[in-house]
């Protein structure tokens, strides 16, 4: 029981329903086990013995799983495969669901990565194209700066990459080069270029799209500088992204501020074609990333919702990402 | 400035395909997987107000059968 009570701690966020049903047989107690137990969890009684009926039940207690299509997947599980067969299929798309919400949904199960995807597109009626997102880290190894690089096209989710790269502190300055393909559509170039443990970093990503790939053109250019200094770390991120225009003037800027005692922000900002958009990354003063707010703009109109520093106005952060042009 | 021989580095697919494993049944009931669930008949809902599996689309449902004599 204070096992189920966990499995459902841990997954009723991402879609899990967890329903006990008691037996008729000993009904009436229920209700005062629940409470006495801390069952936090739907239950009811099969007052009438015929649900139990219906499931073919013959132990207690027996686990039936049912997917988002309501359809019985499993019947009378094994009671110690009830995890992972949750976990399968929760990762399971829902009924409906739009790519995005799947690039969500799959992002967000994979548990050792930090960077959850919003519902950046669909939700406002804008096509997301690429989403690039940067984590900076340390373990026992040292520093690690990790880019995650999402691409949506217009119907379906583009395969995804992640690259982990290790900043080799005891090494001095050092300057990595790297670069990623993406299926032979896209290619990146990172160039990192680090001090010592706490010390600064900086970056430079271009990820472009071979002529005939997406379908529609899309370049970024991505700049990163980390710093950290003495026991609070200072991070300064700032990406740059255009559409098409990779020689590295790049027309939008966003920063990540980041101080000892509140989340760091990072703004990412980029064009395509008539629209504009940027993302607010929400990072906690360790640089784990916390989460992704939406700015999106429509060519210098007012945002479409979200407000993403109090006490400025959108006209403020409009100036703010878009300096030039104004 | 000098290169780094080797970069610690891990380029992966983030989409893994889910296996097509299969999770073992206590019985054989196989007659009832693959439909839509019947419906559950069941009286006195406790934390929560009383819900429906067609209404519970779109989540993922564990029903767990219990009893506490």
């Amino acid at each position: 029981m204070p096992h189920l009570k966990d499995l459902y701690a841990q997954y009723k966020d991402d879609g899990l329903v967890l329903i006990g049903v008691h037996s008729k047989k000993g009904g009436s107690q229920a209700h005062d086990f629940a409470k006495a137990k801390g069952i936090d969890y739907p239950i009811c009684v099969d007052s009438s013995g015929s649900t139990v009926g219906a499931y073919g039940v013959n132990s207690y207690p027996d686990y039936y799983v049912i997917d988002r299509n309501g359809v019985l997947r499993y019947a009378d599980l094994a009671n110690s495969h009830v995890d992972a067969v949750v976990a399968k299929l929760l990762a399971e798309p829902a009924p409906g669901a739009t790519p995005l919400s799947r690039l969500r949904a799959m992002v967000a199960r994979q548990p050792d990565y930090a960077f959850r995807v919003q519902p950046m597109g669909d939700a406002a009626g804008m096509d997301l194209d690429a989403g690039l997102c940067q984590t900076f880290g340390e373990d026992a190894k040292g520093p690690w700066l990790e880019i995650e690089s999402v691409m949506v096209d217009r119907k379906k989710v583009l395969p995804t990459r992640r690259t982990l790269v290790r900043v080799r502190a005891d090494e001095g300055l050092t300057l990595m080069r790297h670069r990623l393909f993406l299926d032979g559509k896209l290619s990146a170039d990172l160039v990192l270029e680090n001090g010592k443990l706490k010390g600064r970093a900086e970056g430079q990503t271009v990820l472009r799209n071979v002529p005939g790939g997406l379908s529609h053109e899309l370049a970024l250019h991505c700049h990163a500088r980390l710093f950290a200094g003495g026991d609070s770390p200072k991070r300064d991120l700032a990406v740059l992204l255009g559409n098409g225009r990779i020689s590295g003037e790049g027309s939008h800027l966003a920063r990540l501020k980041d101080d000892s005692d509140r989340p760091g922000v990072s703004r990412i900002a980029w064009n395509r074609g008539e629209r504009e958009a940027s993302l607010v990354l929400d990072f906690d003063p360790k640089g784990t990333f916390l989460g992704m707010r939406k700015l999106s703009t429509s060519k210098g109109v007012a945002p479409l919702g979200i407000t993403i520093l109090q006490g400025e106005s959108a006209e403020t952060q409009l100036k703010t990402l878009f300096p030039e042009r104004r | 400035m000098k290169f780094l021989s080797s970069i610690s580095l891990a380029s992966l697919l983030l989409v893994v395909p889910a296996a097509s494993q299969d999770f073992p049944r206590e019985q054989d009931l196989s007659h009832l997987e693959g439909l839509q669930a019947p419906a559950l008949a069941v009286t006195g809902w406790f934390n929560t107000a009383p819900l429906n599996l067609e209404e519970l689309k779109g989540k993922v449902v564990l029903i767990d059968f219990w009893g506490t004599w």
